[in-house]
């Protein structure tokens, strides 16, 4: 894997001509991990989406290791939504094995996420018998599976109790120690070292003039009402 | 990886799922039982009642389990997780449709054919209900991945796949029994004429819509979150 540092300049996203969050500037080095916050609406999860690239930003740029990814980044983030994109009909361990064929991982990677997230005792299972913060855990494997610099992380503590915190807590600063950026966007407190906080206010003043793109977006639509 | 090989490994993961298999062609099976125990074992050597029935079967064999095809993936993120890892929407459609053709078509065209036709016109019923099946598949997944968020979406799709079901369906059932009638087996000119221009008018519905469900429903699917 190798280590990006991340930039992003005032980005800026919108539905039907409103704002979701505008202007957002932050810079991220490799090892660095980011905590978004902000209140329910106030954008994160579109953040986390238009940086993964699955909607548009519209406006702003986003820079990995000095080239502008027009598309989001793809390739470059693993992306751990609300939902734990898992198959209930399925055992853990083909759920494990689609996502290395998937994503062209090794056994070496399998076996390194089963340890870190401990499920050793859970392959056997089928996953509608799992608790949901078992099935958590067997969603943030994919991390260490598909191994992308780029940890894109929604609500990742959701169902997980303390152990389960702590594997992600560990699995964070060993990703974060080989260069790895993390973006995470969660309402409970999480207390990793070093954390950059960004705020995604509602609130926050319109854009100026160096997001003229997205200005415009909002008035064109504004005016075709 | 290569879309290619993304689809081929959610291709299999789907298929692994063979077991959905069974509903489906147990439905197709007792269709057919009751209608000949209604209508009389006679009544079924009509060959004209035996390929409507087998023809409207399979339609729907194919198409009632696509109003859900996308919307397991999109609850439970797996679609979310997929268009984040870069996947073309066109490479999902097809992959899905192929998946959801092994699993539910393919039973069906191949029970289909032994039930409509005799052994002499086994292939060519074969060919045609190959083409009505994929069309219909595919026609019914890009659908599916149109109406994701619709509500209520069984009679939304009901409402928009038969117009486009309606053509397959002419020209396989013409097709069909033009090679029924009484001295098709020589094929006279005119008749022969007939059946190759419903047959090459049933594949050049499975050409278009191998060209364009993919890419229509693979915009929508692409485009299934930017609305929030």
């Amino acid at each position: 894997m190798n280590a990006y540092s991340l930039s992003a300049d005032a980005l800026a996203v919108a539905f039907s001509g409103r704002y979701v969050f505008h202007s957002l500037d932050f810079t991220a080095r490799p090892g660095d991990a980011i905590w978004v916050k902000g209140q329910n609406g106030s954008g994160k999860t579109s953040l986390l989406r238009a940086l993964g690239g699955m909607i548009p930003l519209s406006c702003g740029t986003i820079n990995l290791g000095g080239t502008t990814m027009a598309g989001g980044l793809g390739g470059y983030a693993a992306y751990i939504g609300t939902e734990n994109a898992i198959k209930a009909g399925m055992r853990v361990a083909a759920m494990l094995r689609f996502w290395a064929g998937f994503c062209g991982a090794t056994q070496q990677q399998i076996r390194t996420a089963v340890e870190a997230f401990a499920l050793g005792p859970l392959l056997g299972l089928q996953i509608a018998m799992l608790s949901n913060g078992q099935k958590r855990r067997v969603a943030l494997s994919r991390l260490r599976i598909i191994d992308r610099p780029i940890w894109l992380l929604d609500e990742p503590l959701g169902g997980l109790d303390q152990a389960g915190c702590t594997m992600l807590e560990r699995a964070a600063c060993q990703h974060r120690s080989r260069g790895g950026v993390i973006i995470v966007a969660t309402h409970q407190p999480i207390h990793w070292p070093a954390l950059q906080i960004v705020a995604l206010d509602a609130d926050r003043n319109p854009p100026e003039a160096g997001n003229r793109q997205g200005l415009e977006f909002v008035s064109r639509r504004d005016s075709a009402r | 990886m290569t879309p290619m090989r993304q689809a081929w490994y959610l291709i299999r993961r789907d298929c692994s799922a063979i077991s959905q298999m069974i509903p489906n062609t147990g439905f197709l099976l007792i269709v057919v039982m009751l209608f000949s125990l209604s209508i009389g074992a006679e009544s079924m050597q009509d060959q004209g009642l035996k390929t409507a029935l087998m023809l409207v079967v399979v339609m729907l064999v194919c198409l009632i389990p696509q109003a859900s095809i996308w919307q397991g993936d999109h609850d439970d993120g797996t679609l979310e997780w997929l268009i984040s890892e870069g996947m073309p929407g066109w490479t999902l459609m097809l992959a899905r449709a192929l998946s959801h053709w092994l699993i539910h078509g393919w039973p069906a065209c191949l029970l289909a054919c032994l039930f409509a036709t005799d052994f002499h016109r086994l292939p060519f019923a074969f060919f045609v209900f190959l083409c009505t099946t994929a069309s219909l598949t595919l026609q019914g997944a890009m659908m599916s991945a149109l109406l994701l968020k619709a509500k209520p979406v069984a009679s939304l799709m009901v409402l928009m796949v038969l117009p486009l079901t309606v053509p397959v369906l002419i020209f396989a059932s013409t097709a069909l029994l033009n090679t029924g009638l009484p001295g098709s087996s020589s094929l006279g000119s005119s008749l022969s004429a007939q059946i190759s221009t419903n047959l090459a008018l049933l594949v050049a519905c499975l050409c278009t819509s191998l060209v364009l469900c993919p890419y229509f429903g693979g915009l929508a699917l692409s485009n299934a979150f930017k609305a929030g």
